[in-house]
């Protein structure tokens, strides 16, 4: 039973690294059409990853390949108490609390592991993500608790359980003002502009990634293809009333990924203390807007 | 021309100086080593208050350097060129940081390049060559061509078709 | 064995990640070649910010010996397996400086160039070409540049540091430099 368990977590890992980089390809092929490029082919990342584990690396210390290895495992850990569709996992034990803490533990190894290798470029990225996260977390925690008592459930299952029944009962329509904050908290999360200060690749020499090469930087971009397979799903299970299957699950992901890449494509970079600002006036706003209307 | 530029060279030509306009708003103004700060000074406070560039020339023939000055008048919008002229071996200079700070930079990149040694720069030490220790690579007498061809080891070879450049001779 | 070896190499083939170190003027011919006209990003191809995330490095025009070092430098952080791709007439035998004192003539001399891009400059469509070249000789594995350098790294250093490190003047003996000076 135990083993049946391992066996459906590897394959749901699986799945979301999948997902995850075939989204970056979309992501990279929709810029380049808006752009009026070709583009690359849709499944590049795929070639790119494989191609980053075939090269030869340098470490630079143990913390470095601790941090890495955290980086990916955690939120791998976090994708399996995803609610996705008729993939669930645990249904009694989906707490978004646990989910979010996880994805914290991934963001801090990631962090602890590109500081140790002492680039100072390395270090600039570092605080930069996370000044940037210290933004985005206060209003999608502001989010998170509306719905958790309009919900009166801590547990994603549940929360996806009560939004049954049609468009209406979705809590993207319940709770407009909750919904586009934690949309404007997705885009700072999935680092996209204009929240990508961390991985300006013109100032800081893409930040975080500036000392990995070969199978580290692959481990970077599995890390970022988990990243927004969990997010994504996150706001899916939270907001478009989940998914009776998978397929409708990963579409809906996609549009809500696609919107964060419109958004991405148009606008250039806030300035990291405009970002913060940004993120604890607009989103915040709507947040307790949204919290008050709930409570009252 | 410019009513100003041509004031100011009648004016140079009473201090016996040679002075001759080139355009419609730049002339230039030869001035003997030992009054060159003074004029210097004169044209800062008549209006010629930017410096602009500090330019060596190498008149090898007359054995001589040639120091161009070359300030700006931004409020007449007029150039002038006070040039010096040294002898070739005693390439010696007064520096003029006391007029703009500025020359420092100039007067030792000139240094670097033409061997040109100002009293009273602090600082002269090399600017862009690494580990220059031929003489100064922008003299006259400094064979360009041989020199890189030694160090970067040039080989003619007919089999592949590789000849020795040869230098076109400018009338 | 030899077919995983063809499946990297596939893999390598198609997907370049490049270092342009852009002292030259060839660095005015990679914008468009990136951009909507050209769409470099077809062929995998993307610039990376860092030599340790970089598969290629594209030496765009001349170097002079203060920027060689750099260059070699930037070689020797970056991962195997790693190509060079030399950029103009500059890189191949000194171009228009062909008689200066202070720019380098033959890149090979110092660094082990897979494929040399002719013109002054080469036009977006050779670049594009020499991607595609690059392409076929890495999926024959003949583009075996880094490891040349490794076996034969006792005559490029002995190269390097006959131009870097001089320790006497390259035409003239020490007492007459002094003299003139």
């Amino acid at each position: 039973m135990i083993f049946l368990k391992l066996l459906e977590g590897i394959g749901v890992g699986l799945l979301s690294l999948t997902v995850g980089l075939l989204f970056m390809g979309l992501a990279r092929k929709i810029t380049a059409r808006i752009q009026r490029r070709y583009g690359p082919p849709v499944l590049q990342n795929f070639i790119d990853v494989f191609k980053l584990f075939s090269k030869q690396s340098i470490s630079h210390g143990f913390a470095f390949d601790l941090g890495l290895v955290a980086g990916v495992s955690a939120l791998l850990a976090a994708v399996v108490f995803l609610p996705m569709g008729q993939i669930n996992l645990f249904p009694h034990n989906s707490s978004l609390i646990m989910i979010i803490y996880l994805m914290t533990m991934a963001y801090l190894g990631m962090a602890m592991g590109v500081s140790s290798s002492g680039n100072p470029n390395a270090t600039i990225g570092v605080a930069r993500a996370l000044t940037m996260m210290m933004g985005y977390e206060l209003p999608f925690a502001a989010v998170i608790f509306s719905v958790y008592i309009f919900a009166k459930t801590g547990s994603l299952t549940n929360i996806v359980a009560a939004q049954g029944g049609g468009f209406l009962n979705w809590n993207m329509v319940r709770l407009p003002f909750g919904f586009l904050a934690a949309e404007i908290a997705l885009q700072g999360m999935l680092g996209e502009k204009p929240f990508d200060m961390a991985i300006a690749p013109a100032e800081i020499a893409s930040g975080p990634m500036v000392e990995l090469g070969g199978k580290y930087l692959g481990f970077g971009m599995l890390q970022h293809a988990v990243g927004i397979y969990l997010e994504t799903g996150i706001m899916v299970d939270l907001f478009l009333g989940g998914a009776s299957n998978i397929w409708i699950f990963v579409t809906k992901q996609f549009e809500l990924f696609f919107i964060a890449l419109l958004i991405n494509a148009v606008l250039p970079r806030f300035k990291i203390e405009d970002g913060v600002k940004f993120m604890w006036k607009v989103p915040l706003l709507l947040g307790v807007i949204q919290a008050l209307i709930v409570v009252l | 021309m410019l009513e100003s530029v041509e004031k100011k060279v009648e004016e140079l030509k009473r201090m016996n100086l040679e002075a001759k306009a080139l355009g419609d708003w730049q002339f230039e103004v030869l001035v003997p080593r030992e009054r060159t700060a003074e004029i210097l000074a004169y044209m800062k406070a008549t209006g010629y208050k930017t410096f602009i560039h500090l330019a060596c020339v190498d008149w090898i023939d007359d054995q001589e350097f040639e120091l161009v000055y070359n300030l700006e008048n931004y409020d007449e919008k007029a150039q002038a060129l006070v040039k010096v002229r040294i002898p070739r071996n005693k390439p010696e200079m007064e520096s003029m940081m006391s007029i703009w700070g500025l020359c420092q930079v100039y007067e030792r990149e000139i240094h670097e390049f033409f061997g040109i040694n100002f009293i009273g720069n602090p600082n002269l030490k090399p600017f862009f060559l690494d580990e220059w220790l031929d003489i100064p690579p922008l003299r006259k007498d400094f064979d360009t061509l041989a020199f890189s061809q030694e160090l970067f080891e040039f080989k003619e070879d007919e089999s592949h078709g590789i000849k020795a450049p040869k230098r076109i001779e400018y009338k | 064995m030899s077919e995983w070896k063809d499946l990297t190499n596939f893999f390598r083939g198609r997907s370049f990640w490049m270092l342009h170190y852009c002292t030259g003027c060839g660095a005015m011919e990679l914008p468009p070649t990136m951009t909507s006209r050209w769409d470099m990003e077809r062929f995998g191809v993307i610039p990376m910010a860092t030599p340790r995330q970089a598969d290629i490095l594209l030496v765009t025009g001349y170097l002079s010996l203060k920027s060689l070092k750099r260059l070699i430098y930037t070689y020797e952080q970056m991962h195997a397996p790693k190509w060079v791709l030399g950029f103009g007439s500059c890189t191949i035998n000194g171009g228009v400086y062909w008689d200066s004192y202070n720019v380098i003539e033959r890149l090979d001399k110092y660094l082990p160039v897979d494929l040399y891009i002719a013109g002054c400059m080469p036009r977006p469509e050779a670049i594009l070409d020499s991607f595609k070249k690059l392409r076929e000789l890495v999926e024959k594995g003949e583009a075996k540049g880094y490891e040349k350098y490794v076996k034969n790294y006792e005559w490029y250093k002995a190269n390097q540091d006959r131009v870097l490190k001089r320790t006497k003047p390259v035409l003239q003996k020490p007492e007459e430099v002094t003299r003139s000076a």
